[in-house]
This record gives structure tokens, C-alpha cells and sequence, in this order.
């Protein structure tokens, strides 16, 4: 069994692994809106994880710490995925599904109109609502995982609310505004 | 308080962060507002769907696919090694990323370390990397090799230029 120390812990990198690579991938795969690459970067964030975590210190949260080295890889990601969106032979078969098209409720349950709501989000506030919502964050945690202060999560928050609400009222009532 | 106002802070009511003040203003707004109240049964109910949201399993890590994927990366960096393995070779100092300790040492490494180049330390105090530096002795090196040919081959036989012997002086 592998096991990795910080300066005063001793952490099997197994058991993290085991107990942390679906909800990081759910997150991960949320945040890009695709499940290959949604893969790819789960494997990321443990590499990262993997090579860190000897030099953190004792105090150091775990959970937290992941979300966040998984959340900057995700972000990295969606950055690189804008710089070349203009790239005409983007693979679209990994692309969402058209949420454009004529009847979403036909297309959609409930689940995907979800998901298609989370994915016209901004990305800085689709983080703060998974992490509350689907993780069980606390505010103090939430501000530790993106790097803000904590005012500024129940901004965020706030704001992740009102454009979930607004993308998913336009969905279900089958509008199409991006 | 009017809706405008209370719009920013129902997040904040649902979620309980709201000071004793603002929370009474919010609550005395939602008796009379039927928006704002629609608005935070919304909020709960997309709460509840989200906290509902199926979770997707990871795929599994199938060895056709970890070629050239950062998958192969992590087995490789957190797999150890099993004794019958026959290409394993024991660490003799831990890997870079392992501290120094001597617990790491059962650490095992399954794939070829690149051997560290020894370079002999009067190479590496010669400035060889200064690049405008090696440029100028190469320059200087051809002018002399350029000069003694045209002395051997030129000068020389045309001026019958030669080393005077001892006799001669």
C-alpha cells in the first residue's frame, strides 16, 4: 500500500483515492460538461495530489485542498477549451448535447435539464453551487476551495442561484437563450 | 425592504447567514411578497434536485487506454512495484518526490530511471555554455587554421620562407 506523509500525517494514497474519485469526478465532470475529459482530469488532480501532498503541512484539509487543486485543473481546462473553440475540426461528439433544439422536456428529464442549466452557468458560481449543494460545503470551506473570501460566498452563491434558476426556468419552458 | 433588496439575501435566508436584523426584514418582506416567496420555493426545490443529481462512476482504468494519458502517469507514480516483478530494481535513494525518511524506503520504481549524466567538473567550470564566448573562440580557432594553411601552402614556397637553422644565425 502506498502511503504518502506530510510532515506530521501519514495518508494511504488508496483510501484517498478510493474514498475521493467519484465525487471529484462528478465535480470535475460538471464543471467541464464532459465525461472523457472529465477522466482525464480526476486523474489530473490526483497526480497533482499524489506529488503535493508530501510537502503540506499537518493542519491541512484534505477534502478541501482536493476540491481546490481539482477545481484549477478544471478551470485550466475550460481556458484551454476556449483558446482553441475556434478550431474547426473540434471534436463535437463530446459536446453536450444540442440544448438548443425544439422540445428540451422530449429531450431532457429532469436530470439533464439540470445539467444543461449548470453548464450555461458561469464557472465561478457552477463551482460554489456544486460544492454547497452536491459536497456538503461549508461557507468557511467553500472560501478555502475557490480562494475567496467568505462574503464573497454568499455572493456567489447568491448569484449561482439566481442564473441556475434562470437557465433552468428557460429550459423547461423549452426557450433556448445561451 | 423592497424585492430588489431582498433578492440578493434570499440565498443567504435559505442558507441561514443572515444577521438577526436582516433576517426579520426578509421574513416580514416574504409575508406580503408572492414573487420573492416563489423565487425561494425555486431555490429549494433546485437545492433538492441538485443534491439529488445522480453520481456518475469514473471509467475504469483499462490498460489500453492509459497509454499517453495522465492515468498511466498516476499507476506509475503510485503503484508499487511486486517483488516477482523482474524488470523492478530496488531505489537506492528515495524518488524525488519521496522525502528522505526511511520508511520510503520500500519504494520500488517499475520503470527505467534515466541515468544522471556525470559531466567532470573542469567542463562544467569552462564557460563552453556561454554561447557568444564559444562563438568567438570557434572564429579565432578558424582564423589560425585559416592563416597557417595560407602561410604552408602560399607564402611560403613563393617567399622561400624558412626557419633559419642554428648554423645560419
Amino acid at each position: 500500500m502506498v502511503r504518502v506523509e506530510t510532515k506530521e500525517n501519514s495518508w494511504s494514497f488508496e483510501q484517498i483515492y478510493d474514498e475521493y474519485k467519484t465525487p471529484i469526478y462528478n465535480y470535475v465532470y460538471h464543471l467541464v460538461g464532459d465525461r472523457e475529459q472529465a477522466d482525464d482530469l480526476t486523474q489530473d488532480t490526483f497526480l497533482k495530489a499524489f506529488r503535493a501532498l508530501p510537502k503540506m503541512d499537518a493542519n491541512l484539509k484534505l477534502s478541501a485542498w482536493l476540491y481546490r487543486i481539482a477545481t484549477n485543473t478544471a478551470y485550466d481546462a475550460l481556458r484551454r477549451r476556449k483558446l482553441i473553440a475556434w478550431l474547426p475540426w473540434q471534436d463535437l461528439d463530446h459536446e453536450p448535447a444540442d440544448v438548443e433544439s425544439a422540445d428540451p422536456q422530449e429531450i431532457y428529464g429532469t436530470t439533464e435539464i439540470v445539467r444543461a442549466a449548470l453548464r450555461r452557468m458561469p464557472q465561478q458560481y457552477r463551482a460554489a453551487l456544486l460544492l454547497y449543494t452536491q459536497e456538503g460545503f461549508s461557507y468557511s470551506e467553500i472560501a478555502h476551495t475557490l480562494n475567496i473570501a467568505e462574503s464573497g460566498v454568499k455572493m456567489y452563491l447568491s448569484r449561482a442561484r439566481q442564473s441556475f434558476r434562470e437557465h433552468y426556468r428557460s429550459l423547461e419552458q423549452g426557450g433556448g437563450t445561451k | 425592504m423592497n424585492c430588489e433588496q431582498v433578492k440578493d439575501l434570499l440565498s443567504p435566508y435559505l442558507d441561514d447567514q443572515l444577521t438577526a436584523h436582516e433576517r426579520q426584514s426578509v421574513t416580514n418582506h416574504l409575508q406580503l411578497c408572492e414573487i420573492c416567496n416563489a423565487v425561494l420555493v425555486d431555490y429549494r426545490r433546485f437545492d433538492a434536485l441538485l443534491a439529488r443529481l445522480p453520481r456518475l462512476s469514473p471509467h475504469p482504468l483499462s490498460p489500453g487506454k492509459l497509454v499517453g494519458s495522465s492515468a498511466s502517469l498516476l499507476v506509475y507514480e503510485t503503484q508499487p512495484v511486486q517483488e516477482e516483478t523482474p524488470t523492478a530494481r530496488v531505489r537506492s535513494t528515495p524518488a524525488y518526490h519521496v522525502s528522505s525518511t526511511s520508511k520510503r524506503n520500500y519504494y520500488r520504481c517499475r520503470y527505467p530511471q534515466p541515468q544522471k549524466k556525470t559531466v567532470p567538473t573542469w567542463i562544467t567550470t569552462i564557460p563552453w555554455k556561454n554561447k557568444r564566448l564559444f562563438n568567438s573562440l570557434t572564429l579565432l580557432g578558424l582564423l589560425t587554421l585559416g592563416f597557417s594553411l595560407f602561410y604552408i601552402y602560399y607564402l611560403r614556397p613563393k617567399y622561400h620562407l624558412r626557419i633559419p637553422s642554428s648554423k645560419e644565425i
